[in-house]
């Protein structure tokens, strides 16, 4: 999900929560008569569209351009929480105009991963790609390691790798996050005397 | 820029960065807020009713369709609220899910897991943290079977070992492997000596 649907969904849910605070706490202190003198204070009030309405000419198509118009606004919506944020191709230093020197988002993922696999024993796999996170792109990597295996070790080949990657891009912008994942642990028989 | 787009930015910069240095440290990654799905339960209700709409235009306008309208008796059928209890007890209700909403809405997400002590950014879950504490568990002498659960600030295991003099070893191990966090948690241990409690 990236990030202008998140905002979209915090914006419409918060709308919502309002919506039903405030008119929820005015209907409460109407039926239960304790609204404040001065406030508008009907006897009963009436839900719906006015009756005749749908006696006209236009109720149907003007039914049917909602209907299509929020079919598309839902659907659209909807995809949106599955639009992946990831970034195919970065502009090189020296490309000041883009479109020169590319470096693909997944060979430079995939790069990093092969690198730490290969630099590292106690790294049994990894998968890389490139990401777009708000303002910040993230060289987002994961790396399966053994659960025996050294941790340090680990963290120093990632930060060799990911300082590889800083000299062969010149991506100053560029950040970097390695996630850890911890293979099960191999069926192996208890220490016991 | 998009998925398919080129990113310009900082091309630049310059390569002025040393060999030595990482990439700069993305911060760890929080969980999806709840109003994530929320929103996503809200996208397909707006486009269900979207949908009921263009039904209800289609069985209105075109005689092709057979069926009855669904929204306009709704719409427009006789509903009047009047100042009872029940009236109450629905605004009520109405209120409670509107501060739901605002809380859900509010909401941070949690974070996905905790930092390791890294030049650049390293992290791990919460479920790595536990199946690492357990693993170290595991390899202590005396221990059967462990199993951890972890949280930002403290890890406890739980160690069914063949003795209660196994706790320190369990222990330090843990200890010693989380050593490389950056903030490492707490370690709790609880051992529980497998034929305690007497022969059967």
């Amino acid at each position: 999900m990236n990030r202008k649907t998140f905002g979209i969904d915090r914006a419409l849910t918060l709308l919502l929560g309002l919506v039903l605070v405030l008119g929820g706490v005015w209907v409460l202190l109407w039926a239960l008569d304790a609204l404040p003198s001065g406030w508008w204070s009907p006897s009963r009030f009436r839900v719906g569209v006015p009756e005749g309405y749908s006696d006209n000419l236009w109720w149907p198509w003007a039914i049917g351009v909602l209907g299509l118009l929020l079919t598309a606004l839902g659907t659209a919506w909807f995809v949106g929480h599955f639009r992946s944020n990831r970034v195919s191709t970065l502009s090189l230093p020296g490309d000041a105009e883009g479109g020169r020197l590319l470096l693909s988002g997944g060979a430079l993922g995939g790069g990093l991963a092969a690198a730490l696999v290969e630099t590292c024993e106690g790294v049994t796999g990894a998968s890389g790609r490139v990401l777009e996170q708000g303002r910040h792109l993230v060289l987002d990597v994961t790396a399966t390691v053994r659960p025996e295996g050294d941790l340090r070790e680990v963290v120093r080949s990632c930060d060799v790798v990911a300082a590889h990657a800083l000299h062969s891009t010149g991506r100053e912008d560029l950040t970097c996050r390695v996630r850890l994942k911890v293979a099960s642990r191999a069926r192996e028989a208890p220490r016991v005397h | 820029m998009t998925s398919t787009g080129v990113d310009t930015r900082g091309a630049q910069e310059g390569q002025e960065s040393q060999e030595k240095r990482p990439l700069r440290a993305a911060a760890v990654p929080r969980r999806p807020a709840g109003v994530g799905f929320l929103g996503m339960l809200l996208a397909l209700a707006v486009a269900a009713v979207g949908v009921l709409g263009i039904y209800e235009a289609t069985v209105l306008l075109v005689d092709v369709v057979d069926g009855d309208p669904l929204l306009t008796p709704f719409l427009t059928g006789p509903a009047t609220v009047d100042q009872e209890v029940a009236t109450a007890v629905v605004a009520g209700l109405a209120v409670l899910a509107g501060l739901w909403l605002l809380w859900t809405a509010l909401r941070p997400g949690r974070r996905s897991g905790v930092e390791v002590g890294a030049g650049t950014g390293v992290w791990m879950t919460y479920g790595d943290l536990e199946r690492l504490a357990s693993a170290a568990a595991g390899r202590c002498d005396g221990v059967i079977s462990a199993s951890a659960t972890a949280s930002r600030r403290r890890v406890r295991v739980d160690a069914q070992t063949t003795g209660r003099d196994v706790e320190g070893d369990v222990r330090s191990a843990v200890t010693e492997r989380l050593a490389a966090l950056a903030a490492p948690p707490r370690v709790d241990v609880r051992v529980q000596p497998k034929h305690e409690g007497g022969a059967r």
